[in-house]
């Protein structure tokens, strides 16, 4: 594709059989100015109505970071169950001592 | 949306190129956006919606057009979607939503933007890819996954329509 898809627009060369009105022509530059003098930038602006959403935030990086929350999850609670065993264990053990000695 | 994919990519690297070719085209699709836009609100929205739909659809990119061109068409499809939903029934801006200094150039471009909102939509993809991206229409037409003949014939319709929406001469006769 050419490089007038990437960004930075050319100034269309006529085609053949192709007589833009001249007024049509100076509107439509104007418009493309308006376009240029208004450019905010890439990224987001706050005022829009999507707020400070990042343009990150979709798809992939969404389901990775739900992810790793859920596995955060599971170890918090596998642990959890980890150290009362342990606890137990010990306790138990304890009792055993306290019973033969 | 309507065939936004391509052909598989080795390697499911499709995701890469767009996020890549995405930052090369946020001036163009910031272009569409202020076009069909009524205010510079309604543009970041509609800028916003654009690259969000191109992210989201990034991984279905296989490479079989190009990134840019692929761009364009879920760019575009998502300015006609979020068009319906915005209904845009109201199009008076408020004056400081408007950039430029020139307050008669703004109320010309003003207008052209409510007239291209009035176009059919197949009507306001070409002649906005063609007077304000500056698309061939051979690249218009891979864009929008239409024949050359009804680039032309739909170029030919929008300029007609939007001459005689403005007021200005333009509205010649008879096809190319």
């Amino acid at each position: 594709m050419k490089a007038d898809m990437r960004g930075e627009r050319p100034r269309s060369g006529s085609e053949p059989g192709e007589p833009l009105d001249p007024a049509l022509e100076t509107l439509f530059a104007q418009l493309r100015a308006g376009a240029e003098a208004s450019y905010p930038g890439p990224g987001l602006k706050s005022g829009s109505s999507f707020g400070t959403l990042d343009p990150g935030w979709t798809g992939e990086a969404k389901r990775r970071f739900l992810g790793m929350a859920t596995a955060a999850a599971v170890c918090l609670v596998l642990s959890g169950l980890a150290l009362q065993t342990v606890a137990l264990s010990a306790e138990a053990i304890f009792d055993l001592a306290f019973i033969l000695f | 949306m309507r065939g936004d994919s391509g052909t598989a990519e080795p390697g499911g690297g499709g995701r890469e190129v767009i996020q890549e070719a995405l930052l090369e085209m946020d001036r163009a699709l910031w272009r569409l956006s202020w076009s069909w836009s009524s205010s510079l609100e309604e543009a970041e929205d509609l800028c916003q919606t654009m690259r969000l739909r191109v992210l989201e659809r990034a991984s279905t990119f296989k490479g079989r057009s190009t990134p840019h061109t692929w761009i364009y068409r879920v760019a575009l499809n998502a300015g006609l979607d979020h068009g319906r939903a915005r209904k845009r029934e109201r199009f008076l801006p408020l004056e400081e939503d408007l950039p430029a200094r020139d307050p008669a150039r703004l109320e010309e471009s003003l207008d052209l933007r409510s007239a291209l909102a009035r176009l059919p939509k197949r009507q306001r993809q070409i002649i906005t890819l063609r007077e304000v991206e500056g698309l061939t229409y051979k690249e218009i037409a891979e864009v929008l996954g239409i024949a050359l003949g009804s680039v032309e014939s739909g170029l030919f319709d929008a300029r007609r329509k939007l001459a005689a929406l403005l007021g200005v001469a333009g509205a010649k006769e008879g096809r190319p």
